[in-house]
């Protein structure tokens, strides 16, 4: 459980030589990197290079055919209640439509054994209680992206895996989560995020892994990957099959 | 303890389930009023149990909703068990006032069914789908096929655990 | 239009199940049968068995559209929602058709039954399976899902049908569409009324033309 705010200390994840087939199709070769706590972790790619296929091995959602990763030296699923350890984002709200956005939050906490206080906690931090007694199906993408924010919530986690955390924010929400995430890593919290948006990334994250077409081809400080170039996004396109002038 | 009472809950507020009790309720009690001496009106209402435990089941693969639960119970083979235990004790009631209202028929028989259609929900994912294969063979296909076979208990009991088994074998090793 | 409607069905694995289902199942039942006395409804009691593949043609048609917001797209594609409806509602027709023509030549064909004078017997088929499909579709253009339809007509397809029950309450539920619509190719249950199968066919077509009338209104009123 973390301890009071200031005082997180989120484990450290640790990806090694994970490789992942889907029939015949490779999806990850050999992909390992680590993400530290007090620090903003970014992860980024182009679409379909394997950014949610790495996070949802880690969260143990999908299986690798090998490697290993971790969440403070355990596998996720080896965690007796993961929620106080791991807040996970993805896409989507996480949440069946014809529930209460309340209601989900409930389940939730309920299933890692927390206090049903805990659920009107998030709610206000993540701005949902107005809309919290209608039903998910009626939220628009942003406000269905809070609701899943307020579930990674729940537990008060040191770690948080969240897998493009400002798809279908306003600019209000984009500001409001990369405070949120660089107050948290402050607190000692781990923070490793996902993201295609370079421009977006480069003000919030510390460290930078950059994966492509399933390989890992750049990590480490977001200085030392910039390197020479004026900017992380030049960077980016130097490193990647997506061209400035590439596919689009 | 605290994965039973999360799957209790997740019944509980869905509202699709709640609906299809009152109904399956209603049709008994309407059968029961027009015919009363007239015929069986436990096979019709079974219909009602198949699509209580397909709902039950697929539910969880409404967006990214399996994930949700996944990341909260992540030792699949016994989030699947108690899931599997808490619909079952949760189908009892209901099973009861309908064989109640009906005046004929086997509680632990439609509770059997309920958790047959959540495991063939669980492993096909996909709501209407799951209710084509099970009605389709409980009322279009099955009347042709085992006619005239009266179905006995241990029929519907070893199917059940078969159907169980698969599910969970599914849940445990597919990708989420 | 109907063209790219008929498209969208064809690209749905699911359609080709059902098709697939009404033409094997009930050719396999009339084997798994062969042994049983034949009566005069052998060959077509044995067709309803393939009234599933339009039940799931019509859910599938309708219901295909409120996944993963599809429904916008359409309307994007053709913003006049009586059209749509139309090049829809057509396109439905069409595949069933074709379907229940095949399907209802072959099964009385395997079965051995398939006489010069069973035509007009096929033609009820046809139009049962295309009235069915309809129904079907109708109730999920309302509801926006495929358990209800699928539910009330797979369970009112059998003997057992509550429509069947409700006969013993009054004669009038003889009239209900699915009572009816079987009356157009089998010879009918205990049911206290007769219908000619022409009579079948158009009260079958009435409860169709009534249910789809208030989907389109239903349809071109909500916001999408």
């Amino acid at each position: 459980m973390a301890g009071p705010a200031g005082a997180l200390t989120g484990g450290v994840i640790t990806i090694e030589h994970v490789h992942k087939r889907r029939g015949r199709t490779t999806i990850l070769t050999d992909v390992g990197f680590t993400a530290r706590p007090g620090r903003v972790t970014g992860f980024l790619g182009p679409n379909g290079a394997g950014k949610s296929s790495t996070l949802r091995i880690l969260l143990g959602l999908d299986r690798a055919q090998q490697g290993t990763a971790l969440v403070a030296g355990r596998p996720y699923g080896q965690w007796r209640r993961p929620l106080t350890v791991v807040g996970a984002l993805l896409d989507g709200s996480g949440a069946h439509r014809s529930r209460t956005g309340r209601a989900h939050l409930r389940w939730v906490a309920a299933s890692n054994g927390l206090p049903r206080s805990r659920v009107d906690e998030v709610l206000e931090l993540v701005d949902l209680t107005v809309v919290a007694g209608q039903r998910v199906g009626t939220y628009s993408l942003g406000l269905g992206r809070r609701l899943g924010l307020a579930a990674a919530l729940l537990g008060d986690p040191a770690v948080l895996v969240l897998d493009e955390p400002v798809n279908g924010l306003d600019a209000g929400g984009i500001r409001w989560m990369r405070e949120f995430l660089r107050r948290r890593a402050a607190e000692g919290a781990t923070v490793l995020l996902s993201s295609h948006l370079m421009g977006e990334l480069a003000e919030t994250v510390d460290d930078v892994v950059v994966i492509d077409r399933g390989r890992i081809i750049a990590a480490g400080t977001l200085a030392g990957v910039t390197g020479d170039h004026p900017t992380l996004e030049d960077a980016y396109f130097a490193l990647t099959s997506t061209g400035t002038r590439g596919r689009w | 303890m605290n994965t039973a009472r999360a799957e209790l809950l997740k019944l509980a507020t869905l509202p699709a389930l709640a609906l299809t009790v009152v109904l399956t309720w209603a049709v008994t009690t309407l059968i029961a009023l027009v015919a009363p001496d007239g015929p069986d009106p436990i096979p019709v209402v079974r219909a009602g149990f198949l699509v209580l435990g397909v709902l039950a089941a697929t539910s969880e693969y409404d967006g990214g909703h399996i994930h949700t639960t996944l990341l909260c119970t992540p030792r699949r083979g016994r989030l699947q068990f108690t899931r599997t235990l808490v619909l079952t004790l949760a189908t009892v009631p209901v099973a009861v006032v309908t064989v109640l209202i009906a005046g004929t028929g086997d509680p632990v028989h439609l509770v059997l069914t309920t958790v047959l259609a959540a495991a063939v929900g669980t492993l096909l994912r996909h709501a209407p789908a799951a209710v084509v294969v099970l009605l389709g063979y409980y009322y279009v296909l099955g009347p042709f096929v085992r006619d005239r076979v009266d179905d006995s208990m241990w029929l519907p009991a070893g199917w059940t655990v078969v159907a169980v088994l698969a599910a969970t074998v599914a849940v445990v090793r597919r990708d989420a | 239009m109907v063209r790219a409607e008929l498209l969208k069905l064809a690209g749905l694995p699911s359609v080709w199940v059902a098709v697939a289902l009404s033409l094997l199942l009930p050719p396999v039942v009339v084997l798994l049968n062969a042994r049983a006395a034949s009566s005069p409804d052998t060959g077509f009691l044995e067709l309803t068995a393939g009234v599933l593949g339009p039940l799931v043609l019509g859910t599938v048609a309708a219901g295909s559209e409120y996944r993963g917001g599809q429904i916008a797209t359409s309307l994007v594609c053709v913003p006049s929602r009586m059209r749509l409806l139309a090049a829809k509602t057509g396109a439905l027709v069409l595949s069933v058709a074709v379907t229940a023509a095949v399907g209802a030549v072959v099964t009385p064909a395997v079965a051995g039954v398939l006489t010069g004078g069973t035509g007009p017997r096929i033609a009820g088929v046809v139009v049962y399976w295309v009235l069915d499909a309809l129904l079907a579709y109708g109730i999920t253009l309302l509801t926006r899902s495929g358990v209800l339809p699928l539910t009330v007509l797979i369970v009112n397809s059998t003997v057992v049908s509550v429509s069947f029950l409700l006969t013993r309450l009054t004669p009038l539920a003889a009239y209900l569409p699915d009572l009816a619509g079987a009356q157009m190719f089998i010879e009918p249950h205990d049911v206290g009324t007769d219908l000619t199968p022409v009579t079948a066919g158009l009260v079958m077509g009435a409860w169709v033309a009534v249910l789809l009338g208030v989907a389109a209104y239903v349809f071109h009123r909500r916001d999408a």
